[in-house]
């Protein structure tokens, strides 16, 4: 579903992503450990067509992200790290929005936004202008606006920033239903814990290059380590 | 001095982003130093002019006239820029968080508006000194008019300020209660500077006098801050999902204009335009009222006077209203530029929404500035169809080229919410004006030769200004799908 073929990107004289080969599998959620700036964000934003590699490629389901970006992002949901939003919009408006910017009509967007908000927990919020949201609700409504049209596949940055227990429990069911159902997720996460239960294969990334990749008791194994936050730190170092 | 620690911050991080960009763009500053230096020139030639040849009869402009203008300006300007600063963005949390009196971050920030204005004041003031005093120009700078200048744009920068605030709380009946107590400050010194037409030394004197009530102003306001703060970055609860304002063909162009204007109407951008074009508007007949019909003025200036005051609001409107938010249009997306970058649309859908979003305001220039006076003055109705068309080039002129200089700038410091800043904000209000004055000057030539000639030249100008818009859209749209985010 994710594929990149020595994919690289620069950031002035800064290298974030070096002649990187990945290959993400339909039905499968994959995870980016890394640190702070190691460029998985850099990564998925080249999957989201948000940034063009400087060399190399990235293909999503087959299409190449540099010249088939409107038909890349028409297969895929979004949560960036940072979600900001349409402040003055209510949530309801929001969704809507982006309904008819994905091309489907009102009579079809409703059911699939009642759903989607009933699947993260969004009522009264709808109502509000996304001003008065507190970050967990800023998080929740970027998670319904990645999914709500049933997106082939997800990209979604960090996405428990911000989220009580509860509900990182609710994502995490969430997704392992999406996969089980074809979806593919690309998930990445500072939380070790999150992809050690989730995680069908992970990625360590680390100055730019891939650093380990394979299920994550290869990843282990391959660290020498007894779980995967042990293995994070013995890849990138403690420094 | 706690508040001197917020400006000192304030005034580096804002020089910083300055600095970046002019080194970035060399050109840009060159450019800015010659129209800089071009318009102070052009003010002391014009001020040259009407010393030799005189004003129409019942024109009366005296320093005092001058320097309520001066206060009046800057006190939009202050107004616009406290909003921006310390009304608006979500990072004054940090600020209002720390233990220190909320009157140390509305001075801190008052203190940066006054540092980067006082410094385009001051460059003005010497160039016209270099100018006078070794151009050779035969206008006296008295130095009270000077100390005065600065007296009028510390007054106005602070007297905005302070109603950006209090226009800021909570309810309506606060903002009114805000307003109305501030409003005596305005009339003392329109009383002070115009109405009682003071000698030089008198408005002065008057300045001194007011200028340390305006700025208390600010101390004052700064009491209400963080109700201010709170209200504005707050949201309101909507129980209905409303219709669109504007119907159009293309779904996706009709949900993202809707999209555009709610925004606005909602930011009450659209309620300071509205009321931008108002005053304008309400002005020009004003200015009406005192001089009286074109019969009454001087032979020179009877044919062109008033058709000229017309095209020169419907300039300031079209530059204000149009071409500086299609300057912002994209930088003031921000961190959320993700939202339609990472969707199935394209970046034409995404500008064509943002022009036409702009352009709802060109009607109400229409409505508001451009008819009222010559239809209240009685003239012929090939005049006044040819005034609407050069008016309506004007608008979709300053429309392309504030979407041409968005398009290939955008600046999205969240600090100016996506404006541009100032030095890049004061060549694109000069290059519009260069700009449109031959969308103007081409038709007039023609109409003073023939009216019905001259109106389809006008209407042919329309036209090309309007596909100038078409054309800038697309440039614009293909630097979005090309813009990393």
């Amino acid at each position: 579903m994710f594929r990149a073929s020595q994919l690289t990107k620069r950031y002035g004289d800064v290298t974030a992503v070096d002649a990187v080969d990945l290959e993400v599998r339909a039905g499968e959620i994959f995870g980016l450990l890394g640190s702070n700036g190691a460029g998985k964000t850099t990564m998925m934003k080249v999957f989201m067509t948000l940034l063009r590699p400087d060399r190399g490629a990235a293909f999503v389901d087959g299409l190449d992200v540099t010249h088939d970006s409107l038909a890349v992002r028409a297969l895929l949901g979004y949560v960036p790290e940072n979600p900001a939003l349409y402040e003055k919009l209510t949530g309801l408006e929001f969704l809507h929005l982006l309904a008819t910017l994905r091309g489907i009509p009102p009579d079809g967007a409703t059911p699939l936004i009642d759903d989607a908000a009933k699947r993260f927990r969004l009522d009264r919020e709808l109502e509000l202008e996304m001003d008065a949201y507190s970050r967990g609700m800023r998080q929740k409504m970027a998670l319904a606006a990645a999914t709500f049209h049933r997106p082939k596949g997800l990209v979604l940055d960090e996405p428990t920033n911000g989220l009580d227990p509860r509900f990182t429990k609710i994502l995490k069911a969430y997704l392992k239903e999406f996969a089980a159902n074809g979806g593919t997720v690309l998930i990445s996460t500072h939380i070790t814990d999150v992809a050690e239960a989730i995680c069908d294969r992970v990625a360590v990334v680390h100055d730019g290059h891939v650093a380990a990749l394979g299920t994550v008791e290869a990843v282990q194994a391959q660290a020498g380590a007894s779980n995967l936050e042990d293995a994070f730190v013995a890849l990138v170092g403690d420094a | 001095m706690r508040f001197y620690a917020v400006y000192a911050a304030d005034v580096l991080e804002a020089a910083r982003a300055l600095a970046a960009r002019a080194k970035r763009r060399k050109s840009g500053l060159l450019w800015f130093a010659l129209l800089f230096a071009g318009s102070v020139w052009l003010v002391l030639r014009l001020a040259e002019l009407a010393l030799a040849v005189g004003l129409p009869p019942n024109l009366e402009i005296t320093p005092g006239t001058l320097l309520f203008l001066t206060f009046f300006v800057m006190l939009a300007k202050g107004a616009v820029d406290a909003y921006h600063r310390a009304i608006r963005p979500e990072a004054l949390v940090f600020l209002l968080a720390q233990p220190m009196p909320r009157g140390s971050v509305a001075l801190g920030k008052f203190f940066t508006i006054l540092w980067f204005n006082l410094a385009f004041v001051a460059g003005a003031l010497g160039l016209a000194v270099v100018f006078v005093g070794v151009g050779g120009m035969h206008v006296p700078i008295p130095a009270a008019f000077a100390a005065s200048l600065v007296l009028a744009v510390i007054a106005g920068l602070a007297s905005g300020f302070a109603l950006a605030v209090l226009g800021s709380l909570g309810t309506w009946r606060r903002k009114a209660v805000g307003l109305g107590a501030y409003a005596p400050v305005i009339g003392v010194v329109y009383a002070l500077l115009d109405a009682a037409n003071p000698t030089m030394e008198g408005a002065f004197l008057a300045l001194v006098a007011v200028t340390p009530f305006a700025l208390l102003g600010v101390v004052a306001s700064a009491r209400f801050l963080l109700e201010a703060w709170n209200n504005q970055t707050s949201g309101r609860r909507r129980t209905k999902l409303s219709r669109p304002y504007l119907r159009l063909p293309d779904p996706k162009l009709e949900a993202l204009v809707d999209a555009e204007l709610k925004t606005m109407v909602r930011k009450r951008q659209f309620l300071l335009s509205w009321a931008t074009i108002g005053i304008l508007g309400t002005a020009a007949l004003v200015m009406y009222a005192i001089l009286g019909p074109a019969s009454l003025l001087p032979r020179r200036y009877a044919d062109l006077f008033y058709p000229l005051v017309v095209v020169a609001v419907a300039y300031v409107a079209a530059a204000t209203q149009l071409a500086v938010p299609a300057m912002a249009a994209l930088g003031k997306e921000l961190d959320r530029l993700w939202i339609l970058k990472s969707h199935p649309v394209a970046g034409t859908t995404v500008y064509r929404a943002k022009a036409a979003a702009i352009l709802v305001l060109a009607p109400v220039i229409l409505a508001v500035i451009v008819l009222p006076l010559p239809l209240v003055a009685g003239f012929p109705w090939i005049t006044i169809a040819f005034l609407a068309a050069v008016s309506l080039a004007v608008c979709f002129g300053l429309l392309a080229l504030g979407l041409w200089v968005g398009g290939r700038h955008p600046n999205f410091d969240p600090n100016t919410q996506g404006l541009p800043d100032s030095i890049e904000m004061y060549n694109v209000f000069l290059a519009a004006l260069v700009f449109a004055f031959v969308l103007v000057s081409v038709p007039t030539g023609v109409y003073r030769l023939n009216h019905v000639l001259g109106l389809l030249a006008a209407i042919l100008v329309a036209d090309l200004a309007a596909l100038a818009v078409v054309v800038t859209t697309g440039g614009a749209a293909h630097r979005y799908e090309r813009l990393d985010s």
